[in-house]
């Protein structure tokens, strides 16, 4: 009895070992603008696709987005005491944060988004980012943007441009228009917005002849797309924004990607980290982009879009 | 006396139940692991030729698409501003295009269309791969370049040139040079691979991946080493896989299709049946013990 008992065991020690070792993930997210917790949303719901049930094989912990660049540290801070296996950014100045913040433990960073994260200095280069960041950008067609944006006001001239210039994102769009309208007869009006107050103060007296609104790739001024849209809606000035959510929340077009899908791409990446791969050999990958309009926007506004454009983009009604 | 009972006992009992139940558990597997062996390879096989249909015909079907496009359209007769809407179309179509860049018979570049990049029409006029459309027009058809990579994002293109003759006379006016993506042969190749441990791939005969189901692979530029080495291989990440591989061209371009999984998973079976013969003799050791 006593050797069948110890036999028993013996196997189901051996059976034990040939079978896998769980391990539960924790993953901890950064941020400072609201408007980008919908990556968030696409990036479990990416992971959950993959098989990472939570509360089974993974844990989330977020607190919510900061509200301020500046209150990003203190919250980065908490992040890493934590230390989770990865640390998901949903900004670029979020992670700009985190890669500081990571110098010595080097938790791997997925970014979902950054913007540029080359010119932002996140990255050493696309398919070799060499440290421990990479994740999905989209900052490829800003200028792009502009173009469609004037092919449906061919007569605009002035350009109303809000932007946080402490945010690298914009500044480097900004830089981009400038040199897209240099030899044409269009101006670009910058804003320079750096808080929400800011922001407040700017739409009281914003200029009362431009003809179209450039909310650029910037988590404050993107985040604050209500406020903006209240003011120009009444003044029948078109907005454009860098992705399709500015679109469902009222905006009147858009050239840009999902922040969903994006984040939903991102979680394959995660996947690859939680699984060993290392984040500095992992490529930093581009998002899809789609023309896309508000047709409640368009009758808002009064705009008549010729078919031929509005036959290449998506429509949210 | 007794211990010589004892002896003979225990080795009668080995013979009549630990060597039977080896040659029985040897015979099973070997059975086991040559039909699983054979039946992975055909499906990989079934699998690789089926994937390379898909690709070959979504190539043939864009070029097919696009012929018949400029054949309906009174294109060549069209103002810029048409011509530049059609592309524009063209290039938002489920985004299977890089850039579209019309030129004139001799390859200067009239216009193009890109998904990022916006026009400049200040631009001098350029030649466009003069190499590619001194073919087009010497063949007399639509040609596919050679595969390179998005210096930017470090996607795969390969540009392929159309010929657009005028619908009266047939005598060639422009050709159209399309940097064509591989995000459906993407789908393609993603769509392949179900099955635990599997991996589905389209490379180059240098064995250059540019489709795969995780994009990291491609734009890392990956190879895959011994490309056209078929059965039990180490795979890129030095693990042995069983693979099958179709090769397959697309006018005079070769690719490959592979289809691999990893050993463990492909002869799973194999595997199971040998632990638990392994277990089973083990318990009968330690009981004779």
């Amino acid at each position: 009895m006593k050797k069948l008992l110890v036999s028993i065991l013996i196997v189901a020690g051996l059976m034990y070992f040939f079978l896998e070792n769980k391990k539960m993930y924790t993953v901890s997210v950064l941020s400072h603008a609201k408007v980008a917790d919908v990556s968030f949303k696409g990036f479990k719901d990416g992971l959950k696709d993959l098989g990472f049930i939570e509360g089974v094989d993974i844990d989330y912990f977020y607190a919510g987005a900061t509200g301020n660049v500046n209150t990003l540290q203190e919250a980065s801070q908490k992040i890493i005491e934590k230390t989770p296996d990865i640390i998901l950014t949903l900004t670029t100045p979020a992670a700009l944060q985190a890669k500081k913040d990571t110098l010595e433990n080097k938790i791997p960073i997925v970014f979902a988004p950054a913007s540029n994260p080359l010119g932002a200095g996140l990255v050493k280069s696309i398919n070799a980012p060499g440290d421990n960041l990479t994740g999905v950008t989209f900052g490829l067609q800003e200028e792009k943007r502009l173009e469609w944006a004037l092919k449906v006001f061919p007569k605009a001239k002035k350009i109303y441009y809000p932007y946080n210039s402490k945010d690298k994102s914009p500044v480097v769009t900004l830089n981009k228009l400038l040199n897209f309208v240099k030899n044409r007869d269009i101006e670009i009006i910058p804003d320079d917005v750096r808080s929400l107050d800011d922001i407040k103060k700017s739409l009281v007296n914003v200029p009362k002849d431009i003809d179209i609104v450039f909310i650029s790739t910037d988590a404050l001024v993107a985040s604050n797309l209500k406020s903006y849209l209240e003011v120009f809606d009444q003044l029948k000035v078109p907005i454009t924004v860098p992705h399709r959510q500015g679109v469902e929340q009222g905006a009147f077009m858009s050239y840009g990607f999902s922040l969903y899908e994006l984040g939903y791409q991102s979680a394959r990446i995660a996947k690859e980290i939680l699984e060993g791969a290392n984040p500095a050999q992992i490529p930093v990958e581009n998002s899809e982009f789609k023309l896309s309009f508000n047709v409640k926007s368009m009758e808002k506004l009064g705009i008549q879009v010729s078919d031929d454009i509005l036959v290449q983009a998506v429509m949210v009604r | 006396m007794f211990s010589g009972i004892k002896k003979k006992l225990t080795l009668s009992f080995v013979f009549a139940s630990i060597v039977p139940l080896l040659i029985f558990s040897s015979i099973l597997l070997y059975t086991e692991y040559t039909v699983q062996k054979k039946q992975t390879l055909l499906l990989q096989e079934e699998k690789t030729i089926r994937v390379s249909q898909q690709i070959k015909g979504y190539f043939f079907s864009l070029e097919k698409e696009i012929n018949f496009l400029f054949s309906i359209t009174p294109f060549i007769s069209s103002t810029t501003q048409v011509k530049e809407q059609f592309l524009s179309k063209l290039i938002s179509k489920e985004n299977q295009f890089e850039r579209l860049t019309l030129v004139d018979k001799n390859g200067l570049e009239l216009f193009f269309y890109d998904r990022t990049i916006p026009f400049f029409e200040n631009k001098a006029p350029k030649q466009s791969n003069k190499t590619l459309t001194n073919q087009a027009i010497k063949e007399n058809k639509t040609i596919y370049g050679k595969l390179y990579f998005h210096d930017k994002n470090h996607e795969p293109l390969i540009d392929v040139v159309f010929l657009i003759k005028d619908i009266k006379t047939g005598l060639l006016k422009n050709m159209l040079i399309a940097q064509v993506r591989f995000k459906k042969v993407w789908q393609i190749v993603s769509n392949t691979s179900k099955l635990d441990g599997e991996e589905a791939m389209l490379t180059n005969t240098k064995g250059l991946i540019v489709a795969h189901k995780n994009p990291s692979v491609i734009i890392k530029k990956t190879h895959i080493p011994n490309v056209n080495k078929k059965g039990f291989v180490k795979n890129r990440n030095n693990t042995w896989v069983l693979k099958s591989v179709n090769e397959f061209t697309i006018q005079n371009k070769s690719f490959n299709v592979i289809v691999q999984q990893h050993i463990y998973d492909a002869l799973s079976l194999s595997f199971n049946t040998f632990i638990l013969a392994m277990g089973l003799i083990i318990l009968l050791l330690l009981q004779m013990a």
